[in-house]
């Protein structure tokens, strides 16, 4: 496989589901998505439930086929049988026959990705280690919790030495510990060269691990780029928020205050008082000291609070209905 | 390349065993066998002589080999003394000299009794009353050691298993339990049964042997023994009947119940790949959609193979070993019950990728059974009643078509309708008339009762000879069929004999079963059916004009008998001498005859002889055909053209001088004197599916079912075909059943094929064998073929529905 930039690349990627007599009922799943994951990156898909963020995994997998438009992974079509041989897939809500073992497991999925049985043997004991299932590796899996059977899908995954990684949901079921393995794993994966896809709820795991995201609601693409480009979408939004701590009586602190937008308060020792305003811009801010200063109130801090790629998130998607 | 397919097969096997599946699938196997295997046969079989037993008849046995030893019709005796050593030949000498002369004996000579044509079994015995008297007198020291002596050697001759030599004993027709022996095999029989056949061969020969024991065969189930069973009947006879209820059970019950609990125990195969999480993983593997689904079908269908060959196997070895009956049909049947669940399970595949439900995979499993059985017996219904009316003969006369079935109802073709020309129904009675309609609709008849009809030039009428041998109801036992000249209307006419009828220049000439020729005066015949119903005019004897042979010539079927006009002369085939007869001195006469080899020594083989123009040819139930040369009756062809189907029909064109020979399998087969070293298949339409045929003025007429009537030239050009349409229902049978029950699997029917491959059933291997008397499954692989093309569909279709599924 020759040296490519990018390690998958969408460009006008359309799906319409069809359904009823004839499949006269159409439903757009996906609508002209555009994007790029560079090599060696991580890469986050985020988007509410039904969104598109699964159809998307699925149509790069080839396990359904795209309406309109075009996919490459690791330069070649996507879904072909070419490139899955190069790439790692952990499903959400896996599931393997309760019959295996986590060696029979990895042999089945293994010789499904064309590796010999002497390649298996040589690879499997290090990731049973590294995902954390070693002295478990015979018992049958029926007795696994979904953590346990998470990290064998990673296993599995892991098993073809792929270098690009889809990983759906992966923190599903993982407990704190769990999670935080899996984060390191996928850091370690970045530092290998392996190029990570993952699709996650989990906005604060997305915005540890991931280099850039993309997303998706109804089917369109509503952002891509880094997380902190999601910042500044933040700041092109209709809100700042601000945290300050002043020191003063309570009252007139409150009468300080009127006429903007307080979302909470708290008490602090020292009789400080620590107030989170919602302000729509730079003036209002500078509107704020000046009657702060007015009623005597002593500013102790004054911080302008960085978005969250959460609040980010929501407030795109609020553009994105408003619109 | 294949490593992924290959995974997907182990891991269906590890999850049937991680199920217990398989284990309570060899439990299932393991108790039927257990079942089965105490259940054994021990048979007792007399043969060894003792010298005690021996004393009173030895020195007649002696003197008996002495005096038939030389004789050139005795050469089994013969071969009874060659084998005897030779310081016991000297003593058998000396023996025979001294002893008074035996005591007389049944005069007739088992092969003189055969040249008669009669089966005669040999009486097997001696002169027992004399034995008792000579016991009762006391025996000296000679007559003791001469039968230890014989004791001895017999014994040893008994052993041997080289005795037996089919040459040898050609000219012996044996008694049952010995022929039964013979056709099980020399090198099948144990050891103790070869020498009861031998005991039983000296027997034959000798008719001073003491009488041996019966042998019988008695059930046992472990130590007890089945004493319902009859002890008298013989080891063959429950072999038999074991053998019989063994298929059907395992055809109709072990079968069934078994492919139903496999199509259970799989149903859940592909429901459960589509299962979320666990398809999506599959699917992002490297493998192609329909390896993953093929590879799944395999899985599935080795595993029933490998528990269909355990119980298989086991059958057959509990068979072998506790019946001592080896019978390759239950080999023949792993393969093929494999594919039979293959094909279910095929529905049940594709089922399971639509609706991805095991309990609606098997109920529709079976309902996909349930139709093949109601299509195959609907069909088989249908195309019993029709394979029974199907046209025997077809011909133009006077520029109308007329048709024969095999009932010998006489139709018209007029444009697309075939008309049926009317026997006067008053010469049936209601009997014969419910006998007749059960009959067309029942029965399967081995051969047609009416010989070939012929036309009067004078009269234009057309008459058609009946004989029933068969006593098949509601067809007269022998009657003679005539029209009026306009063919509008048979009357049947009672003749004592009427075997066959000719036309000839002079007038009819008929044909009794006793080879009797006699010509018959049409102008005496009237054309009024009889007044009384039931009842039927009668040829009397001043119709009629004998014209000789003086001899009786036992025909005993129409298809023995044929008549050259052009040579004015008979060709009668009785047994297995061909007989011709000549006109000389005003009566027909025996010019010349020939023994036929035919390969059998059977002497009640069916069998057919035609005249072509300048040869005459026979062909018997083992499908050997002979051509020979009319004038000096030498052979100038032999041909074996099929070798499990009958011959039904031989013709033979008095013009150009070619001969057919139609099998019932719906073959015909041609020779013709330009190149008379070959007989080649009749090019013609349709074969397999021909009925009947007949030779007219160089053409050929071909029947084809019930539906098709075509004239052919004899460069293989149609001249003419008539096709009528049919009714409603045989349209409905034609045009959408039948094709619907060719497309359709037969997985109920394999057993036609199981059959067929174990079937000794071949006329190579054994001329004796007449197989007009065999059960002929028509196409036996037409259910193996059916089946594997509705497999190779219904997994395409899976595999195109599967290819664009959005999982």
């Amino acid at each position: 496989m020759s040296a490519v930039a990018n390690a998958v690349e969408v460009q006008q990627l359309g799906k319409t589901y069809r359904d009823g007599l004839f499949g006269r009922r159409a439903f757009k799943a996906l609508t002209n998505v555009t994007l790029t994951v560079s090599q060696g990156e991580v890469f986050g898909l985020l988007g509410p439930n039904g969104a598109g963020k699964t159809t998307l995994l699925k149509i790069l997998l080839g396990i359904i086929q795209k309406t309109s438009g075009s996919a490459t992974m690791l330069g070649l079509p996507a879904g072909g049988r070419a490139v899955r041989s190069h790439v790692g897939y952990l499903p959400e809500h896996l599931r393997i026959p309760g019959h295996h073992t986590v060696l029979s497991a990895l042999d089945l999925y293994g010789s499904l990705s064309n590796l010999s049985g002497r390649e298996i043997r040589l690879r499997r004991d290090p990731i049973i280690e590294m995902v954390g299932l070693k002295g478990r590796d015979k018992e049958p899996i029926k007795k696994f919790s979904k953590g346990m059977l998470q990290r064998l899908g990673l296993a599995q995954a892991l098993l073809v030495q792929p270098k690009l990684m889809i990983l759906d949901e992966p923190t599903d079921g993982l407990d704190p510990r769990g999670r935080a393995e899996m984060r390191a794993l996928i850091t370690k994966m970045k530092v290998d060269g392996v190029t990570v896809f993952l699709n996650s709820h989990i906005l604060q795991e997305v915005e540890l691990v991931c280099d850039r995201v993309a997303i998706l609601d109804r089917g369109h693409l509503k952002f891509c780029g880094s997380v902190k480009e999601t910042g500044q979408v933040m700041r092109q939004s209709t809100f700042i928020s601000l945290d300050v701590v002043v020191n003063g009586e309570p009252l007139a602190v409150k009468t300080a205050c009127s006429g903007f937008d307080v979302q909470q308060s708290a008490t602090l020792p020292d009789q400080q008082i620590e107030i989170n305003f919602r302000l729509g811009d730079q003036e209002e801010i500078d509107r704020l000291v000046d009657q702060l200063r007015q009623h005597h109130i002593s500013i102790v801090s004054l911080k302008r609070k960085q978005a969250s790629l959460e609040e980010a998130f929501l407030a795109i998607l609020g553009k994105s209905e408003s619109n | 390349m294949f490593r992924p397919y290959l995974a997907i097969i182990k891991d269906a096997f590890r999850a049937t065993i991680a199920s217990k599946v398989l284990y309570v699938m060899f439990g299932l196997i393991a108790l039927v066998l257990l079942v089965l295997a105490p259940l054994h046969l021990r048979e007792t079989l007399d043969w060894e002589l003792s010298s005690f037993g021996l004393q009173p008849v030895a020195t007649d046995i002696v003197r008996e080999i002495v005096e038939k030893k030389d004789l050139p019709r005795q050469p089994v005796v013969a071969r009874i003394w060659e084998r005897l050593p030779s310081d016991s030949q000297e003593i058998y000498l000396e023996a025979a000299k001294k002893a008074k002369p035996a005591p007389s004996t049944d005069a007739s000579e088992p092969d003189e009794a055969a040249e008669a044509g009669k089966a005669v079994e040999i009486e097997i015995g001696s002169s027992s009353a004399e034995s008792g008297r000579r016991r009762g007198q006391g025996s000296s020291r000679e007559d003791i050691d001469l039968a230890r002596r014989l004791a001895d050697d017999l014994n040893t001759l008994m052993k041997d298993r080289q005795f037996y030599d089919a040459e040898v004993w050609k000219t012996q027709v044996l008694r049952s339990e010995a022929q039964e022996l013979v056709d099980e095999g020399l090198d099948k029989l144990t050891d103790v049964r070869a020498a009861r056949l031998n005991r039983l061969l000296l027997n034959n020969s000798l008719k001073s042997m003491p009488i041996p024991g019966k042998s019988s065969a008695k059930v046992y189930y472990a130590i007890w023994h089945m004493s319902f069973i009859p002890a008298e009947v013989t080891r063959f006879q429950v072999v038999s009947f074991v053998n019989g209820v063994l298929r059907l059970i395992l055809d109709k019950f072990v079968l069934s119940l078994g492919i139903l609990i496999a199509i259970i125990v799989t149903a859940n195969m592909i429901p459960e790949t589509f299962e979320a999480g666990s398809l999506n993983l599959l699917l992002s593997k490297p493998i192609h959609r329909f390896g993953l689904l093929f590879s799944k079908f395999l899985g599935g269908t080795i595993f029933v193979a490998m528990c269909g060959t355990i119980l298989f196997l086991g059958i057959y070895l509990w068979m072998g070993l506790g019946l001592g009956l080896w019978d390759r049909a239950t080999l023949f049947s792993i393969p093929l019950y494999v594919v039979v669940f293959a094909i279910y399970f095929s529905v049940s595949v594709f089922v399971g990728l639509l609706y991805r439900s095991a309990i609606v995979s098997v109920v529709l499993t079976g309902v996909f059974w349930a139709a093949c059985f109601a299509i195959g017996t609907t069909n088989n219904f249908f195309a019993s009643s029709a394979e029974n009316q199907q046209l025997a003969w077809g011909r133009e006369i006077d520029g109308e078509v007329f048709a024969i079935n095999k009932f010998a109802e006489v139709y018209q073709i007029k444009g697309q309708t075939l008309e049926p020309i009317p026997r006067s129904n008053s010469n049936m009675s209601p009997d014969e008339q419910m006998g007749l309609a059960i009959a067309k609709n029942m029965a399967n008849l081995p051969a047609s009762p009416f010989c070939e009809p012929i036309v009067d030039p004078a009269s234009k009428r057309v008459l058609i000879a009946f004989s029933n041998p068969l006593g098949l109801p509601g067809i007269p036992k022998s009657q003679l069929s005539i029209s009026n000249p306009g063919k509008t209307l048979f009357n049947d006419y009672v003749l004592y004999d009427s075997l066959a009828v000719f036309a000839s220049e002079t007038g009819p000439l008929l044909v009794s079963s006793g080879g009797r020729i006699s010509r018959l005066d049409l102008s005496k015949v009237g054309t009024a059916p009889a007044a009384t119903a039931g009842t039927r005019p009668t040829i009397s004897d001043d119709m009629l004009t004998p014209l000789g042979p003086d001899r009786r010539i036992d025909l005993r079927e129409a298809s023995r008998v044929d008549y050259n006009p052009t040579r004015n002369e008979f060709a009668m085939l009785a047994g297995n001498t061909l007989y011709v007869m000549a006109w000389r001195d005003q009566e027909y006469r025996l010019a010349r005859e020939i023994e036929v080899d035919s390969g059998s020594d059977r002497r009640g083989m069916s069998s057919h002889v035609t005249f072509g123009q300048d040869h005459i040819a026979v062909a018997f139930g083992n499908a050997r055909a002979f051509v020979f040369e009319a004038d000096a009756l030498k052979q100038v062809a032999a041909f074996q053209p099929e070798f499990r189907s009958p011959p039904i029909s031989l013709r033979g064109d008095k013009t150009s001088g070619r001969i057919g020979i139609l099998h019932r399998n719906g073959r015909l087969w041609m020779w013709d004197p330009t190149s008379p070293e070959s007989l080649k298949l009749a090019s013609v339409p349709r074969q397999g599916a021909i009925s009947g045929f007949t030779f007219d003025n160089g053409q050929i007429t071909i029947c084809h079912n019930i539906d098709r009537i075509s004239k052919i030239s004899p460069n293989g050009s149609f001249e003419s075909t008539h096709a009528p349409s049919g009714g409603f229902l045989l349209n409905a049978y034609r045009y959408v059943l039948r094709p619907v029950y060719s497309a359709f699997p037969k997985p109920g029917e394999f057993y036609r094929l199981v059959d067929y491959l174990s079937s000794t059933r071949d006329a190579r291997y054994d001329a004796n064998m007449d197989l007009r008397e065999v059960d002929e499954h028509k196409d036996p692989w037409s259910p193996l073929r059916s089946g594997l093309y509705f497999m190779a569909l219904m997994l395409g279709i899976s595999w195109i529905y599967f290819s664009r599924l959005d999982c």
